[in-house]
């Protein structure tokens, strides 16, 4: 909530549930979404998510109507799944509620078992994702949603050693990243979920309104029998987390690790592939340091940067380590959503980092809104912003360069392309922070200098020597 | 192989003959579907956005308010308050307890530390549900604070878009009805005009220069100070039908404002425009200035547009937009420029919009209503559709079906309407179809 209007959010940090939990599904192959509620949540879901990802973004509603709304949904829900079923033909739907199918206590589960019943034979596996926009944001709809997906799939426990990758919403371009980096390391992996190809699509020469990439329900199955369950996120909830349930439901061990940018990310992640039989391959350790070469090319302009890091709780934490590694000073990180072990994740290095340069006041923020966090941008003296295109009228009123690197990115093409995972990904932040100092620099130093210390030229007076 | 066309859609697709007779219409879309459409909600925060200083609360979970949040290119010449996002983020406690008690305490807290004028609070879905008694709250708000504050019962379930558009006309009446007795001037007021990229402007500017003070607009650059001034107009210009023809009427009825239906795009539409509503006012003078005005305009656009010509002639175009009345006057744009429109279709057209859409229309064109990707996917490649004109949400379909696209949405930064807006419209039009990157997607498969 805002911090100037306690009773009021002023300029939201944050989407709702159904719409991460319908991100999350686009990463399963052949699924569709239909969110069982009114239509205009679908429609606007889907508007925010084609101008980030630059993606004909298909889901389905049931389309409630008055009538529904007062006698049950039953009907619509029943209708919209054939219906879509005639449209996509998918093999997998995923049925994600809204706020107001939940607050009329739509039994989405029964509905379901209904509809198999009446269409007997028909091969699709429709999956429910309890998601009312009032219980969380997008985050906690898209771990919902992937949570939903590893408790409903049949299990395939047949040992097969691989390597489960759980993730919090990464970009397309950090996905595939993601994939290749395994494979390089010579590792078998299954990523829950894969937005490779399905929200960063080719051009072919016939369109496929089914998307044809994600990870394969059969898959998903095998990852009870997996060895390992690799999840980036330190903040989802046991009862939130696919590694915390495949663990006690089919002892599928997991470590739960900070998504893997910067240092320590990448060393973490790095360690528990090769604990777990990945080998480390020399264009690894040329690139780790090609990292360390630029970290020292950049520091001290990055040392002038006060950054405000806003965002999904994950990528919050992981960001603002990289910034603490890098001297950046966060001075504001801050989260939309409910997050009480934020401050837990970030503050002890944050305050490392500040006191290096003397910064006596930081603030980490959760459950906020962007009219707190421009008041703090200005109280702060924030020169950097990191996160989504949501700022990018602080930005402009206050004059701070924003980098985009978080969902939704709405002012700029190639939101689907971001990279901020990996060296690479890391890189690219780092160099974006350095560059913004140094252009702040050289747009000022003259001007600031001459206010400052020229005072006119005594000896030829007023006009000087012309 | 999937199906494209649901059996419960196919009366609402009008293909070879039947001449936009029978598009079935003003009908709640299709569950599974995957309708373009928005809902009540959005259609009554078009309406009344625009509206500079009014704080525009969204009551509610925060979604519907994260997903509207200064996402439309109304411009201002005053507050920019409208551009702020405020909602009462409502959560599972308040869903169980009720939310009115927020509600107060956020209107009592702007009303304090902001001092506005005028508060519009929608309801969104779930109000209307958890039984949250938002006229109580708005009514004694206002006696408390003395100022306006106005309910927007606006869950999405009720109706479509349509309804939205008449629960802001609604909105918007409650506030002019207590100021009609003042005594009337000579002027006209623009309804549904958005001043989308200062389109409003620039028909404001014609009617000056023409001699015709415009009185009041809604809700393009509106305020409340402006807006209460508008029952002293002697006539309505209604550019947007779909959304204010019904406030409109309603003027006309309590506040007797007759009005005139107008379009200000494309050449034909803008200067039959600009000459009805001078004939309209009565005054010889006036319509003689209209007359040299629109001779002026026209002759000054036509180089541009012969210009352009040869590059776009005999292309085909495909038209998805909002209303009907945007729907014909692109299909006359188009043809002006010598293309020809093979499918035309609005998330929320009226009967009668069709049957003019049907009458303007090849024979063979596809008309179709509340349209969904796959219908619009099947279309533009059976027609051959060189061009999309459409919405958000319509763009990356067009795209990666290899179809130029033209943005005729409320996010566009460039002003569509006027003459002005003729050369924007033709110069984007150009730039797509004519685009270099078509030649080489279009070869997409012939690597190696
Ligand atoms: S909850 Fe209702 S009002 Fe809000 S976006 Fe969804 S349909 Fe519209
Ligand atoms: S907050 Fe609830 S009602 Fe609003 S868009 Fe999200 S799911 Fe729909």
């Amino acid at each position: 909530m805002s911090e100037n209007l306690v009773n009021l959010n002023v300029n939201p940090c944050k989407m709702c549930m159904p719409m991460g939990a319908a991100t999350a599904l686009y990463g399963i192959r052949g699924c569709m979404s239909i969110l069982h509620g009114s239509q205009g949540c679908a429609t606007y879901i889907r508007r925010h998510m084609a101008t980030h990802f630059n993606e004909p973004i298909d889901i389905a509603s049931s389309s409630l109507t008055e009538q529904g709304t007062v006698f049950g949904g039953e009907a619509n829900l029943l209708k919209g799944i054939s219906n879509l079923i005639k449209l996509y033909r998918p093999e997998v739907i995923g049925v994600c509620t809204t706020c107001l199918a939940e607050t009329i206590g739509e039994d989405v589960g029964a509905i379901i078992g209904k509809f198999h019943e009446q269409n007997p034979g028909l091969d699709v596996k429709i999956i429910r994702v309890a998601s009312p926009g009032y219980g969380g944001t997008q985050n906690e709809g898209f771990f919902a949603a992937l949570r939903a997906v590893a408790g409903q799939v049949e299990p395939d426990r047949e040992p097969n050693g691989k390597i489960n990758i759980v993730t919090p919403m990464v970009s397309p371009a950090d996905m595939r990243w993601l994939k290749a980096f395994l494979g390089g390391m010579g590792l078998d992996a299954i990523f829950l979920p894969d937005l490779s190809d399905n929200l960063d699509g080719v051009t072919e020469k016939t369109y496929q309104r089914l998307k044809t990439g994600g990870t394969s329900l059969g898959e998903i199955s095998k990852m009870a029998g997996a060895k390992l369950t690799v999840e980036f996120s330190e903040h989802a909830k046991p009862d939130e987390s696919p590694a915390v349930f495949l663990h006690e439901t089919y002892g599928v061990p997991f470590v739960r690790l900070p998504l893997p940018m910067g240092v320590r990310g990448m060393d973490s992640f790095v360690e528990v592939l090769r604990r777990h039989g990945g080998t480390v391959s020399h264009d690894l350790i040329k690139e780790r340091g090609r990292y360390l070469d630029a970290m020292v090319d950049g520091h001290k302009y990055c040392a002038k940067a006060r950054a405000a890091v806003f965002g999904d709780p994950d990528f919050v934490t992981a960001a603002v380590r990289l910034c603490c590694e890098n001297g950046i000073v966060p001075v504001i990180a801050a989260t939309g959503s409910v997050c009480p072990t934020l401050k837990a994740a970030v503050r002890e290095e944050m305050d490392a980092c500040a006191e290096i340069s003397f910064v006596e006041n930081t603030r980490i923020l959760e459950d906020c809104d962007f009219d707190a966090i421009e008041k703090y941008c200005a109280e702060l003296g924030v020169n950097l912003l990191i996160g989504s295109s949501d700022s990018r009228r602080i930005s402009r009123k206050l004059g701070i360069p924003l980098i985009r690197c978080a969902f939704p990115i709405h002012d700029h093409v190639g939101g689907q392309r971001v990279r901020t995972l990996g060296f690479e990904g890391s890189l690219n932040i780092l160099d974006q922070a350095a560059n913004a100092m140094l252009d702040r620099t050289e747009a000022r130093f003259r001007g600031d200098l001459y206010d400052r210390f020229y005072k006119g030229d005594a000896a030829f007076g007023e006009e000087g020597i012309g | 192989m999937a199906n494209n066309i649901l059996d419960e859609r196919q009366c609402s697709i009008s293909g070879v003959d039947q001449k936009g007779r029978g598009v079935a219409c003003e009908k709640e879309s299709v569950s599974g579907a995957v309708s373009q459409r928005a809902c009540v909600y959005c259609g009554a925060r078009v309406v009344l956005n625009p509206i500079t200083d009014a704080y525009h609360i969204v009551h509610g979970p925060i979604g519907c308010a994260s997903y509207t949040w200064d996402i439309r290119g109304s411009l201002t010449s005053g507050s920019e308050t409208y551009r702020n996002s405020y909602s009462t983020d409502l959560r599972e406690t308040d869903i169980v307890f009720g939310g009115a008690g927020k509600l107060t305490k956020a209107i009592d807290e702007l009303a304090e530390k902001a001092s506005p004028k005028l508060i519009f609070v929608y309801a969104t879905c779930i109000v209307g549900v958890i039984g949250d008694d938002i006229e109580a709250v708005c009514r004694s708000a206002e006696e408390r604070h003395g100022i306006r504050v106005v309910p927007v019962k606006a869950p999405g379930f009720s109706g479509t878009k349509t309804q939205g558009y008449k629960l802001a006309c609604d909105a918007i009446m409650q506030l002019m009805l207590p100021h009609s007795g003042q005594p009337k001037q000579f002027g006209v007021n623009i309804l549904g005009d958005y001043n989308l990229a200062g389109e409003m402007w620039i028909i404001k500017g014609y009617l000056e220069a023409i001699g015709i003070p415009v009185i009041s607009t809604i809700a393009g650059d509106s305020s409340y100070g402006k807006l209460i001034r508008a029952p002293g107009a002697a006539l309505n210009l209604v550019q947007c039908a779909g959304s204010s023809e019904y406030l409109a009427e309603r003027m006309d009825g309590e506040l007797g404002i007759p009005y005139i239906k107008v379009s200000f795009f494309g050449v034909e539409d803008t200067v039959a425009s600009i000459l009805r509503v001078a004939d309209a006012l009565g005054d010889p003078v006036l319509s003689a200035n209209a007359r040299d005005f629109a001779a002026k305009r026209t002759a000054e656009a036509m180089p541009f547009i012969e210009k352009y010509r040869p590059k776009l002639e005999g292309k085909r175009a495909a038209i998805f937009v909002g209303g009907g009345y945007k729907a014909i006057s692109l299909i006359r744009q188009f043809n002006e420029l010598g293309m020809k429109t093979v499918v035309v279709g609005t998330q929320t057209g009226k009967k009668d919009e069709y049957e003019t859409i049907g009458a303007l229309a090849d024979k063979d064109t596809v008309i179709l209503d509340d349209a969904n990707p796959a219908e619009l996917e099947q279309f533009m490649l059976e027609k051959h559709a060189d061009i999309l004109v459409g919405g958000v949400k319509e763009r990356p379909l067009a795209y990666k079906l290899g179809i130029p696209f033209c943005d005729h949405n409320h996010e566009r930064k460039h002003p569509l309407a006027g003459f002005e807006g003729i050369e924007n419209f033709i110069s984007e039009i150009n730039l797509s179809i004519n685009s270099p990157v078509w030649g080489y997607v279009r070869g997409c498969e012939e690597i190696g």
